[in-house]
């Protein structure tokens, strides 16, 4: 499945990966292959990309997560990968 | 009429000049390229925002917003963009113009400048501004654009003023620009005929972009009912944050464009100024020539003419 990662001035991240978690509104969840066509507002807080076994954390201030036929796109105001 | 010296003074003094705006030019050049990559940067982030939007806005139909409410209008507020530094042509001034016919027959209004040329011509025009607006910039980041829709958002909803505009030069090409008065507040409800002429032209690139079963599905009936979402924490929520965030990106992406407007603006007035200053040069080399001529007539005439005197 893919993911993109935008923010108003940039595209943070955009490729392949095997699931990924937000921090939702209501609630921090992760988002895996197939999962339901789902729309969420997103506060600030960690986004988790997981590729293989690998995984890589972002940080994200607002925005909102789009997710349907496995194309996620989250849209936040800021997002920068955590050294 | 002008000596010979003079006009040799003159045709020296130009290359000096056609160099400083040949260096113009490439400056700008350089900056429109920056400027334009910002500007193209943001379009994804704003596409899906739109799309975003169209899915909320169609999926639940009774979803309303305060941004959204029209009301009697007692108040305008007008945000006006233009550049930093002048020599870029008609740019700032067709723009001024617009705005002086924006507010024709509208007698309740503040305007707020953005970039130096609008406010000292807002100030100058001895237009009613509104509070703390001084420090403004036009440097176009998304934490300055943020800054200034979030108090237009908030001015809006307290009810200090009841319309906000955006007059910006619109970019069509490197030759045009066409200064435009856009509604920023109350936003824009869709129309639904607008929204299924948006939603047929957007599928055709959302089935380029995502190659899915869901961009034929919407092809085949743009207004029906979409994906079925799960929206959390609920609709109305999600459609509550998604509002100001649409008015602010949209902001931010006028600022973005008048600046890669003024940029080719610049590059245009100095490449013609450029032009300008070569074929002075040649018309300045005539006519030096031509006095030049003149004055060894003149002086013939006078020698030939005195040996005639001594001569009789």
């Amino acid at each position: 499945m893919k993911l993109q990662i935008l923010t108003p001035d940039k595209s943070v991240f955009d490729g392949e990966v095997d699931g990924f978690s937000v921090p939702g509104a209501a609630g921090p969840f992760q988002v895996l292959k197939d999962h339901a066509p789902i729309l969420s507002s997103l506060v600030s807080g960690e986004l988790r990309i997981q590729i293989g076994m690998k995984e890589t954390f972002y940080t994200v201030s607002g925005g909102f997560v789009e997710f349907h036929a496995n194309q996620g796109v989250v849209l936040a105001e800021s997002a920068g990968e955590k050294g | 009429m002008p000596s010979i010296k003079d006009y040799r003074l003159r045709i020296k003094s130009l290359p000096n000049t056609s160099k400083i705006t040949s260096a113009m030019k490439m400056v700008s050049a350089a900056r429109l390229r920056r400027a334009q990559d910002a500007y193209s940067r943001t379009r994804p982030y704003y596409e899906k925002m739109q799309e975003l939007m169209e899915q909320v806005t169609a999926s639940f139909q009774d979803l309303d917003h305060p941004l959204m409410k029209a009301r009697e209008v007692k108040k305008t507020r007008y945000y006006v963009l233009a550049s930093d530094r002048g020599l870029c042509g008609s740019f700032n001034n067709n723009l001024l113009k617009a705005f002086v016919r924006a507010l024709e027959g509208n007698n309740s209004f503040e305007a707020v400048g953005l970039g130096r040329r609008a406010k000292d011509f807002i100030i100058r025009g001895k237009y009613a501004v509104p509070k703390n607006t001084d420090a403004l910039s036009n440097v176009a980041t998304f934490a300055s654009a943020t800054e200034i829709a979030q108090t237009a958002i908030q001015d809006f909803i307290s009810g200090e003023v009841d319309q906000v505009f955006l007059v910006y030069n619109r970019y069509n090409s490197v030759l045009s620009q066409t200064p435009v008065t856009v509604q920023l507040l109350p936003f824009p409800r869709p129309t639904k005929g607008a929204k299924d002429e948006k939603g047929k032209a957007k599928s055709g690139s959302a089935a380029s972009a995502t190659g899915n079963s869901h961009a034929g599905s919407a092809a085949g009936n743009a207004s029906g009912p979409k994906l079925d979402y799960i929206v959390e924490p609920n609709p109305a929520e999600v459609f509550n944050a998604l509002l100001p965030q649409l008015v602010t990106i949209q902001f931010f992406r006028s600022l973005l464009e008048n600046a890669v407007g003024e940029h080719t603006a610049r590059m245009t007035a100095m490449d013609a100024a450029t032009k300008n200053t070569k074929e002075l040069i040649g018309s300045l080399t005539l006519k030096m020539n031509r006095a030049r001529q003149a004055a060894i007539t003149k002086e013939l005439i006078e020698i030939v003419s005195g040996a005639e005197a001594l001569k009789g």
